[in-house]
């Protein structure tokens, strides 16, 4: 059966997206959770997280058509996310640093734990980029340094002396 | 002999234990304070990335997320279908008044042109962003070398862009100033220079010092 070509440009446009919504809200609803937790832990910032999510998910829709493997999208979600991370951040570096609200997290966060973790979130925003993205894709994320080293593209061997240097920042960063 | 740097590495994690037998850390902690300290720091680090970890671990709605995501889609195609509307009309328009016999002004067809190509830089910043953000995942090579080499070409494309669009808004002014087309031919000319003008510096002050602040993030990472 030949399908008859659509009458219009707008109606092409409408076609296509209507043909694509299925698989993309599918990968959407795998992906994004981790995508807008990886935002979150890089920016300290739930709502800015939001907004980078999002923006990976709308060049994660336009490329969607080139990947298959499931492994092969999530790395290349992180690598989006990083790009996307590093972007909004450079454009607010003046606020690194600063303190957060925790009551943008979606979790609970106990009373005496909030101070805790507040000064680890500004810690964490003081670090440099790879050091940030390191912790946070193997401590937060919990990814092996092989899945690290293929979203790095790096050696798996480099991982490890990688989060060394993260970890001592971050130590350095919290005594002040 | 081992550093302290090695034993450092046992504690956080990060060195392969295989390669470092950790059967003397115990003893070495007894009489290393720099160790030691590091030792307890780093206890109460994994302690704090676990509970932020928690805390990040409560899925938001995702089916409100999706939804913004997909309005934000539909708008993106609007704009570049009218993008791509418009890029046609300022081709069309000097081929239909040649074709009708009434042929345009040289400032008209300039301006068509000029109108053309400002409305060419949405799709064609579109296009070039999700080529790169494409690759990305195709690539095996390191990531952030790529990013920097990806930022220097993107600066490089501003600064080209920029010199044309100033280089465009000074011939405009030009005609406007001292050519003199049919009203309103000197007017439609002087707002193209303008607009020109204002697309070179917000190219030269907004975009190149948002690329300059990205590559200075990016900096020396993975070095």
């Amino acid at each position: 059966v030949s399908e008859s070509p659509p009458s219009s440009a707008s109606e092409a446009v409408g076609d296509a997206q209507e043909n694509s919504r299925p698989e993309f809200a599918a990968v959407f609803r795998a992906h994004y959770p981790y995508a807008l937790r990886l935002a979150t832990s890089l920016t300290g910032d739930r709502e800015l997280a939001q907004d980078i999510a999002q923006d990976v998910f709308l060049a994660v829709f336009r490329g969607l058509g080139g990947f298959r493997g499931d492994s092969q999208l999530r790395t290349w979600i992180y690598q989006i996310t990083l790009r996307m991370a590093g972007r909004h951040l450079s454009k607010l570096k003046k606020h690194a640093g600063q303190a957060v609200e925790l009551d943008d997290l979606p979790g609970t966060v106990s009373a005496e734990g909030a101070a805790a973790l507040s000064e680890l979130i500004v810690a964490l925003g003081r670090l440099p980029l790879d050091s940030r993205t390191v912790l946070s894709l193997v401590a937060i994320e919990g990814l092996s340094h092989q899945a690290v080293a293929d979203v790095l593209g790096v050696p798996v061997g480099t991982i490890g002396s990688r989060l060394h240097t993260a970890r001592r920042q971050l130590i350095a960063a919290i005594r002040g | 002999v081992k550093s302290c740097n090695d034993y450092m590495g046992l504690i956080d994690g990060s060195a392969d234990p295989r390669e470092h037998p950790i059967g003397d850390l115990a003893d070495h902690l007894q009489t290393c304070n720099t160790c030691a300290d590091y030792r307890t720091a780093a206890t109460r680090i994994r302690a704090l990335l676990n509970e932020f970890r928690t805390a990040l671990s409560t899925p938001d709605p995702t089916d409100l997320a999706l939804k913004s995501v997909e309005s934000r889609i539909s708008s993106s195609r609007r704009q570049l279908f009218w993008s791509l509307i418009l890029i046609a009309a300022c081709i069309a328009a000097p081929f239909g008044a040649m074709v009708a016999g009434r042929a345009l002004p040289l400032g008209g067809v300039l301006s068509f042109l000029s109108v053309g190509l400002l409305s060419l830089a949405l799709p064609w910043k579109l296009l070039r962003k999700q080529s790169v953000l494409t690759k990305l995942g195709r690539r095996k090579s390191d990531f952030y070398q790529n990013w920097r080499h990806e930022l220097q070409r993107e600066l490089l494309g501003i600064i080209a862009s920029a010199v044309f669009a100033s280089l465009f808004s000074v011939t405009f002014l030009f005609l406007a100033a001292f050519v003199s087309f049919p009203p309103p031919g000197n007017f439609v000319v002087l707002g193209v220079a303008i607009l020109m003008g204002v697309g070179a510096l917000h190219a030269l002050l907004v975009e190149m010092r948002d690329l300059r602040n990205e590559l200075a993030l990016v900096g020396e990472a993975g070095a």
